[in-house]
């Protein structure tokens, strides 16, 4: 075989070979993408579902209505940085302006800074899961196939009074609201 | 990935067609054929293997220490004993037209093993220990018998020592437990990744102060700054974590403080990054022997269980037996390890001089298995 021949042949063996290996890399970036969206989407109901659960837990748990519970989580989401000291005092003023045994109001207090710190939770995870996707779909040579697919911030579910907020970007001395 | 998996398949194309368009290796002639053959196999699984220990090397910047617990169920003693061992050796045997000849002749030796002494962990895995820790442990079970024997052997009229085996056994009630602390690796690609889960970067000095317990082989249940904790204490929760470790993967720490800010638990798990997967760390400060405030953390979604910890120890006197108690009476119930599955969606980026060093390493392999490939080839060809 003359050498001419077989440069020849060798580069073409080159360029198949480069352009397969881009073919398994389109395919893999193709697949990342997918799989990050997927769980972007599967997220959303993570996060409704521990939503959801929040009040669910209060009236299955200690037999309250759904006015009850939706009040207790307004009162819960001011507690929710963990206990300090002289809670004593407290729990027994909370629990007697709602009209409860202060071992009940801490047993309820406690199920539902859980699950309000399960809800934060899930929705860090929604954010950095939508982080991940925009920076991978972002990114070059990824750009170039999938530069197209990023998809909108997610809205946080928050307080009105939070809302308001980051809209007029204007902080009152009130920092818990109304 | 991929690029771990390409740059060997591209190196060796390129390797070969320089080869290719070079004048070394002209492939008129067979035996360059076969150099040529010999080159591209070699290099493609030299350079595959290199790409491979690079990425499993890599991977394992994300591992990082995490202590598990376990209780001994039995302590062995194992006396010195002797065997008899055969090895071969080559020795001259005459000479035949003046080169040296040999033979294999069989020779023997007295081997000695031990004394060990041992312990078996509750998942059966067993570990040495020292004389010391064995005979604290036999005192305390009080059960020790002869399990059996190692018989000796020996060679060449050397004495055979015959070792007797005895050990002792747990007897399953929690005050007489013999604890077991053990660091293993694990992955958490949150640490190492941008993700917003992540913990503020701490500066050095407060890594300095809080330095993280695993990392530096501190395996304890109790961490104290400035707080007296008793021996006795500090063995009770040794054995709450023992009790509970294997069963519920867990290892609770007990961080204590005196007369200090609550912040302070910002800054401990900034400069820890976080607790680890199966850490429930319990925060307290202690104020005239009063606990003052008190902040759980793990990585549980859920933390409910948390404020029920924090529950039981705010505003009283400190009283580590009681908190153990409560833990070791509701840690079932409550207790949820976070699978850092939920995380595989992570993107981890290695540094660059990973993939520098990826390249430069798969070239210079290359070049040397080209060389190897030259030199072996021509020494065959010339005999």
């Amino acid at each position: 075989m003359k050498k001419s021949t077989i440069i020849m042949l060798s580069v073409v063996g080159i360029i198949a070979m480069i352009i397969a290996m881009i073919g398994i890399y389109a395919v893999s970036i193709n697949n990342t993408e997918i799989e990050l969206h997927n769980r972007y989407d599967a997220q959303f109901n993570v996060v409704e579902t521990t939503l959801d659960k929040m009040r669910k837990d209060l009236m299955n748990q200690f037999k309250v209505t759904k006015k009850f519970a939706d009040d207790f989580i307004k009162v819960a989401q001011t507690q929710s940085e963990g206990r300090k000291g002289g809670t004593l005092l407290k729990f027994s003023t909370e629990s007697k302006a709602l009209g409860m045994n202060p071992e009940l109001y801490k047993k309820m207090m406690n199920t539902i800074s859980g699950n309000l710190s399960e809800f934060k939770r899930s929705q860090d995870v929604l954010t950095d899961v939508w982080r991940v996707h925009k920076t991978f779909c972002q990114k070059f040579p990824n750009s170039l196939m999938v530069g197209s697919k990023i998809q909108p911030k997610p809205e946080m579910i928050s307080s009105s009074m939070s809302k308001e907020v980051m809209k007029t970007k204007k902080l009152d001395d009130n920092l818990l609201g109304d | 990935m991929l690029f771990f998996i390409f740059a060997p398949i591209l190196i060796t194309i390129i390797s070969a067609f320089v080869i290719l368009v070079s004048p070394w290796w002209s492939l008129k002639e067979g035996k360059n054929r076969i150099k040529f053959v010999i080159f591209l196999i070699g290099s493609l699984l030299i350079s595959s293997g290199a790409s491979y220990g690079i990425y499993v090397n890599a991977n394992r910047s994300m591992m990082y220490n995490e202590v598990w617990h376990f209780a001994v169920k039995k302590i062995i003693h194992e006396e010195e004993w002797t065997t008899r061992e055969m090895y071969t050796v080559q020795v001259p045997s005459g000479t035949v037209k003046g080169v040296t000849t040999y033979r294999t002749e069989i020779r023997y030796r007295t081997q000695r093993h031990g004394p060990f002494w041992k312990v078996q962990l509750d998942d059966g895995h067993i570990c040495k220990i020292g004389s010391s820790s064995y005979n604290h442990w036999k005192n305390i079970w009080k059960n020790e018998t002869n399990v059996g024997e190692h018989k000796g052997s020996s060679a060449n009229f050397a004495k055979a020592i015959t070792g007797q085996i005895y050990a002792c056994k747990w007897n399953d009630q929690f005050n007489t437990m013999f604890p077991w602390s053990e660091i293993h690796k694990y992955t958490n690609k949150v640490r190492r990744s941008k993700s917003v889960l992540k913990y503020k970067t701490p500066t050095k000095e407060l890594i300095k102060q809080y330095p993280r317990p695993a990392d530096n082989n501190n395996v304890s249940s109790i961490i104290s700054y400035g707080v007296p904790i008793s021996a006795e204490d500090v063995l009770f929760m040794d054995r709450i974590n023992a009790k509970l470790g294997r069963r519920y993967e867990i290892h609770i720490i007990l961080m204590i403080f005196k007369n200090k800010d609550k912040s302070i638990v910002d800054d401990v798990m900034s400069a820890w990054q976080g607790t680890n997967k199966n850490e429930l760390v319990i925060f307290m400060n202690v104020n005239d022997n009063k606990i003052t405030w008190a902040k759980v953390e793990s990585w549980m979604d859920n933390t409910k269980y948390h404020g029920m910890i924090a529950d039981q120890i705010i505003d009283k006197p400190i009283n580590i037996k009681k908190l153990g108690e409560y833990i070791l009476a509701s840690v079932g119930k409550n207790w949820h390890r976070k699978e850092f599955k939920d995380f595989e969606y992570l993107a981890v980026k290695f540094p660059w001089y990973f993939y520098a060093f990826n390249i430069i390493a798969i070239t210079v392999l290359s070049i040397i298995n080209g060389l190897l490939t030259q030199h072996i080839i021509e020494k065959i060809n010339r005999y």
